[in-house]
C-alpha cells in the first residue's frame, strides 16, 4: 500500500474514531428541542417553552452549544418577566459566544475533518447585538438606568468592529491560500440600530438630557437614510419625541415584539466527475426537515478527471416573519395610538449572515474538496492493491464516511422576534389599563395582550408586549 | 507511526489526568491577575490609590480648616458607571471613602442609601429605646462637599486585539456654593491580547 493511501485510510479511520467517540450529535445540528414549540409561542405559553428547553438541557444541547441553550434560555425568561435571572442566562450567552471566537485547537481540528457542529456555538452576530437589546429591557424593567446603559453601549461597540472582527481572519486564509484573487469577507451593511437609538434616548429623555436624546434621534433618521437595505420600511414618527409632555401628564412609550427571527435551513450538493462530465444535483431542506430535490444537472467539461464525488451542504437563512399586520392599542377603554415597525431583527441578521458567509462557503468547499480526493484516492490505491470489487467498496465507504461527516451548521437562537414596533402617547400619572392587539394582515384580531401599568410622573414608563407569531 | 501514535495517547491521557483537578491558589489580594482584560479589583485598587494621593496634593482640605477650624465633612454622591463593562462603582467608592476617613483630614457622613435605615433606626428609637438612650431628630451633620464622578470607556477592536480605555473622573463639590475645590482624573489603557487557540 503506498504512503497515500495508509494516510488516507489512517484520516478515514481516525474519523470514524471521532465519530463514534463524540457521537452523532455532534456531527448535525440537533433541533429536537425546538418541536412544537412554535404552537407554544403562538399562544403566548412560553412557560411551557421554557420547560422544553430545560428539559432539553442535557438531551439536546452539548457542552459545545451552551451560547444556544442560554440565548434560547434567557429570552424566554424575559417574556416570563423573570428579568435578573433572564440577564443571567443572556450573560452567560454573550461570554460564551465571546469564548466561542477564541477557537479550540482540539475542536478546531476535529472541524476540519467533520463540520462546524463541532465547533462551540460563536453565535450569529445579530444574536451577539440584540442579546445586548433584551438585556437592555430586563434591567429597564428593573428601573436600573446606568446597567442598561452600559448594554446599549455595548451594541455601538459591537457594530463598529462588526466586520473587521473577520478582516483577520480573512487575511490568514489569503497568507496561507494559493488562489490567485484576494478572499474577503462580506460588506458589513448593518453599522446602526434604530431600535438601540430609540431606547438610548428614552433614557436620556428620562434623565432630562436632552443634547444626547436628540443625537439619538438623529441617528435614528440616519438609520434610513444610510442603511436603506435593512430599513426598508416607513419610520415611525418621532417628531415629537423631544417635545414634554402636556401639562399634568407623563410620557409612555409601547414597545411591540412581533414574529420569529430567521432559521438556518440546509442546502445540500452533491458533484460527480465521469470522463469529460460534471453531474451536479442539489437539494433543500423543507419546513419540518428532511430535503427536498431541487435540481440536477450536466457539464460538459473536457479533460476533468473521473471517479470523484463531493458532497457539501451550506447553511441558508430562512426568514419566519410574522402573521402580524398591525399592533394596535387600547388605553382604558378608548382607541390608543397604533404602533409603527422601527427595527427588522430578520434584515439584520440576514445583512449580518452575509458578513461571514464567504468564510463558510470558503471553508465548506476546502474541506469538501479535500475529503472527496482522499476518498477518491483511498478507492484507487485499494484497487490497485486488492482489485477492483475491494476497491469499490472501499470506495463506497469511504463516500458514505464524507456523506455522513459534511453537514451544515444550522445552530441559531429560535426565540427572537423578528419585528419591533413603537408608539407614544402621553397619559395622565396613575393606574392605566393596556391592551395590545395583534391583527392578522386581513384584518383578523390574533391576539391580545392586556396589562396593568403604574404612569410615574417622571422617570421612564416603557411598555413592553410582545407576540411571537 | 508506532511511535507517534503512543506518544500522541500518552500526551492526551496527561492532558486528561491533569485536567480532572480543580486547582485553588491562595495569592496577595493585592497580586495583579488579569483574566479577561475586564475592569477588575487591581483598577479600582490603582485608581482609587491614585485619586487619594491627588486629593491631598491640593489644599482644600487644609483651607477649609483654616477658614472654619474644623475638618471638612464630605458625602459619596453617585459615581456613575459610563463604560460599557458592568462595573461594581460601589467597591470603588469603598476604596476611596475608607482612605479619607484614614487620612484624619476629612470626616464622612452616611450617604443616600446608608442613611435610610439609620434613620428608619432613629426613629424607631424613638419609640422603643429610654429618653436617655434614644438619639435625637434632626441632629445629623450636614456634609460641606459631596464627591461625584463617572467612569468612562472606550474601546478600539481588531480581530483578537482589544484596546481598552479606561477614564476616571471624580469632583468633590461645595455642597453648599455649588464650588468645585478639586478635580481629579485618572486613566489606564489596556492592550488585550486574545488567545487564537485554546486546548
Amino acid at each position: 500500500m503506498s504512503n497515500v493511501a495508509i494516510r488516507v485510510f489512517f484520516i478515514l479511520h481516525l474519523s470514524s474514531f471521532i465519530l463514534l467517540s463524540t457521537g452523532c450529535g455532534t456531527l448535525w445540528t440537533a433541533k429536537t428541542q425546538y418541536t412544537g414549540v412554535d404552537r407554544m409561542l403562538a399562544r403566548g405559553d412560553f412557560a411551557a417553552a421554557k420547560k422544553q428547553i430545560e428539559g432539553s438541557r442535557f438531551l439536546h444541547y452539548q457542552n459545545k452549544d451552551r451560547a444556544l441553550y442560554y440565548l434560547d434560555l434567557g429570552l424566554l425568561q424575559h417574556y416570563l418577566g423573570e428579568y435578573e435571572a433572564s440577564n443571567d442566562s443572556l450573560e452567560l450567552a454573550e461570554r460564551a459566544m465571546d469564548a466561542a471566537f477564541v477557537k479550540s485547537v482540539s475542536r478546531g481540528a476535529t472541524s476540519l475533518l467533520l463540520n462546524d457542529n463541532v465547533l462551540n456555538y460563536a453565535g450569529e452576530e445579530y444574536e451577539n447585538i440584540y442579546v445586548n437589546v433584551f438585556k437592555a429591557l430586563n434591567f429597564l424593567a428593573l428601573n436600573q438606568f446606568d446597567p442598561a446603559f452600559v448594554e446599549i453601549r455595548r451594541i455601538d461597540e459591537k457594530l463598529k468592529v462588526l466586520e473587521s472582527r473577520y478582516w483577520k481572519i480573512a487575511q490568514k486564509y489569503n497568507e496561507a491560500s494559493e488562489m490567485d484573487q484576494t478572499f474577503r469577507v462580506g460588506k458589513n451593511r448593518f453599522q446602526n440600530s434604530a431600535l438601540s437609538r430609540w431606547l438610548s434616548l428614552l433614557i436620556y429623555r428620562a434623565e432630562g438630557r436632552m443634547d444626547e436624546a436628540a443625537i439619538d434621534l438623529k441617528k435614528i433618521d440616519q438609520a434610513w437614510r444610510l442603511q436603506p437595505q435593512m430599513y426598508d420600511f416607513e419610520p415611525p414618527d418621532l417628531s415629537g419625541a423631544l417635545t414634554p409632555p402636556a401639562a399634568g401628564t407623563a410620557r409612555v412609550s409601547f414597545l411591540g415584539l412581533v414574529g420569529q427571527a430567521p432559521e438556518k435551513r440546509a442546502d445540500t450538493f452533491w458533484i460527480h466527475t465521469q470522463a469529460s462530465q460534471i453531474f451536479i444535483a442539489s437539494s433543500q431542506e423543507r419546513l419540518y426537515g428532511g430535503q427536498q430535490f431541487s435540481g440536477a444537472s450536466a457539464i460538459f467539461w473536457p479533460g476533468i478527471d473521473p471517479g470523484y464525488t463531493f458532497k457539501f451542504q451550506l447553511p441558508r437563512l430562512e426568514k419566519r416573519g410574522t402573521r402580524v399586520g398591525a399592533i394596535g392599542t387600547t388605553i382604558d377603554g378608548r382607541r390608543g395610538p397604533w404602533l409603527v415597525q422601527i427595527e427588522s431583527l430578520e434584515n439584520a441578521a440576514e445583512a449580518t449572515f452575509e458578513i461571514q458567509k464567504p468564510l463558510t462557503w470558503l471553508k465548506t468547499v476546502s474541506r469538501t474538496v479535500t475529503k472527496g480526493v482522499a476518498a477518491a484516492q483511498a478507492q484507487q490505491a485499494a484497487t490497485e492493491k486488492w482489485g477492483e470489487t475491494h476497491g469499490l467498496l472501499a470506495g463506497l465507504l469511504a463516500g458514505v464516511g464524507v456523506s455522513v461527516t459534511e453537514n451544515a451548521d444550522l445552530r441559531i437562537s429560535r426565540f427572537f422576534p423578528a419585528r419591533a414596533s413603537i408608539a407614544e402617547m402621553d397619559l395622565a400619572p396613575g393606574a392605566h389599563r393596556i391592551e395590545f392587539e395583534y391583527y392578522g394582515s386581513g384584518g383578523i384580531l390574533l391576539h391580545t395582550d392586556a396589562t396593568t401599568i403604574q404612569v410615574r410622573e417622571d422617570g421612564l414608563n416603557l411598555v413592553e408586549s410582545f407576540y411571537l407569531n | 507511526m508506532k511511535t507517534i501514535l503512543r506518544f500522541a495517547v500518552l500526551i492526551l491521557l496527561a492532558a486528561g489526568i491533569a485536567g480532572c483537578a480543580t486547582k485553588v491558589d491562595r495569592v496577595a489580594v493585592d497580586k495583579t491577575i488579569d483574566l479577561s482584560g475586564r475592569w477588575n479589583d487591581t483598577d479600582s485598587r490603582l485608581v482609587a490609590e491614585s485619586m487619594i494621593s491627588d486629593v491631598f496634593a491640593h489644599p482644600w482640605a487644609d483651607n477649609f480648616i483654616a477658614q472654619n477650624g474644623q475638618k471638612p465633612v464630605v458625602i459619596v454622591g453617585t459615581i456613575r458607571n459610563l463604560s460599557s463593562e458592568h462595573l461594581e462603582t460601589g467597591v470603588f467608592a469603598k476604596d476611596i471613602e475608607r482612605e479619607l476617613v484614614n487620612s484624619g483630614k476629612v470626616k464622612f457622613v452616611a450617604n443616600a442609601n446608608e442613611r435610610t435605615e439609620i434613620r428608619q433606626e432613629r426613629l424607631e428609637q424613638q419609640q422603643f429605646s429610654t429618653e436617655e438612650t434614644a438619639k435625637r431628630l434632626a441632629a445629623e451633620t450636614g456634609a460641606d462637599y459631596m464627591l461625584k464622578g463617572s467612569i468612562k470607556t472606550q474601546m478600539d477592536v481588531e480581530g483578537r486585539e482589544q484596546v481598552k480605555f479606561y477614564q476616571t473622573d471624580l469632583e468633590l463639590i461645595h455642597i453648599e456654593s455649588n464650588e468645585k475645590v478639586w478635580i481629579g482624573t485618572k486613566k489606564i489603557k489596556k492592550l488585550v491580547k486574545k488567545p487564537l487557540f485554546k486546548i
